[in-house]
């Protein structure tokens, strides 16, 4: 196989060349409404995405206790990432959490 | 660029260059089934079980001794702390990777530097390396609550003689109503189980007790999104 790889200097492989790094592309907020991004870079490889919660509204005031990352639904189609934020099929409740997007292709 | 090193895999798919950085591995630790641990807010969070059990995480966990990130006020809070409290539930210990963006230390015998100067990959660190991000809807998840339980809706194969680790994003779940001393097992949500070399997800009934509530709360979501990544030799 041909490529580069890169190994610690105890010998144990850091890089193969069947390896899937993060390339990086941007971090954006979504803040607390619905939204979109245009990245042409998300069209150079497979497209990745991470998000973290850095704080949220919650619209029913009840004592907020525990969640995952609730309620907001990204998606990647081409080149954009949109958002809905405080998806909930029964909306019951929502949780509208403040996203960070952290985004990139592999 | 002009000059400079690109690498591409055997997927022809770009690794490396001066002009983007990588998502770095920071440490990693483990922690028992239904332990808070306390993690930077920025962290990026992978974890990982023993093959045939299961794993999930809450993050922003209820922690009456640390009310940050989440909000009992009804307003939006931008003043979140610098730490989160995420609660581990799992059939098995679990092991946590701790990722993010850091300066990028010098290489032993190899690194990429930017075009200011500053390193960008080398040989001292050890980057996130990517399985497969997947995203999708669960059609069986209907509106009949807490009808989920051990249901796998998703699989993934791992590559051979791979340590396979989540990144929860959006998760499913199916909850019902309850009431205050009432039915407390309402709640089935969305897990991960690592097993025979395929991660699923699947969903496990959890007690209210678990979201700091009395009762459990009418509520569903059928989209999801993770990320699998390969965490071997961490």
């Amino acid at each position: 196989m041909q490529g580069l790889q890169i190994f610690d200097p105890s010998g144990n492989i850091l890089l193969d060349v069947s390896d899937n790094l993060t390339r990086v592309l941007g971090v954006t907020q979504t803040g607390f409404t619905n939204g979109s991004l245009t990245d042409p870079n998300l069209l150079t490889g497979r497209p990745w995405f991470t998000m973290l919660v850095n704080s949220w509204y919650d619209t029913a005031s009840f004592t907020q206790s525990a969640s995952t990352v609730p309620g907001t639904k990204i998606t990647i189609d081409g080149s954009v990432i949109s958002w809905i934020v405080g998806y909930d099929l029964q909306l019951f409740r929502l949780y509208i959490p403040n996203i960070t997007i952290i985004y990139g292709v592999y | 660029m002009t000059s400079g090193l690109v690498v591409y895999n055997d997927t022809n798919n770009l690794q490396i260059t001066d002009s983007f950085k990588n998502l770095q591995f920071l440490y990693k630790g483990t922690t028992a089934p239904d332990t808070k641990v306390y993690f930077n807010i920025n962290d990026i969070i992978a974890f990982n079980c023993a093959d045939g059990n299961w794993v999930g995480m809450w993050i922003n966990y209820k922690d009456t001794s640390f009310p940050y990130p989440r909000t009992d006020t009804g307003l939006p809070r931008s003043d979140g702390g610098t730490q989160k409290c995420c609660l581990f539930r799992g059939s098995s210990t679990i092991t946590y990777y701790v990722f993010g963006f850091d300066v990028v230390s010098s290489g032993h015998y190899f690194e990429v530097k930017n075009s200011v100067g500053e390193v960008v990959f080398s040989d001292s660190e050890k980057f996130m390396k990517v399985i497969a991000s997947c995203a999708g809807q669960d059609g069986g998840n209907t509106a009949s609550p807490a009808t989920c339980h051990n249901r796998i809706f998703n699989t993934t194969a791992i590559p051979l003689n791979t340590t396979p680790a989540v990144i929860p994003g959006l998760r499913c779940w199916n909850t019902g109503w309850g009431s205050a001393g009432g039915d407390k097992t309402g709640h089935d949500h969305h897990m991960y189980e690592f097993q025979n070399g395929a991660v699923n997800s699947l969903y496990k009934n959890m007690r209210t007790e678990y979201f700091g509530e009395a009762y459990a709360r009418a509520s569903r979501n059928i989209f999801y999104n993770y990320l699998l990544i390969d965490v071997t030799n961490l």
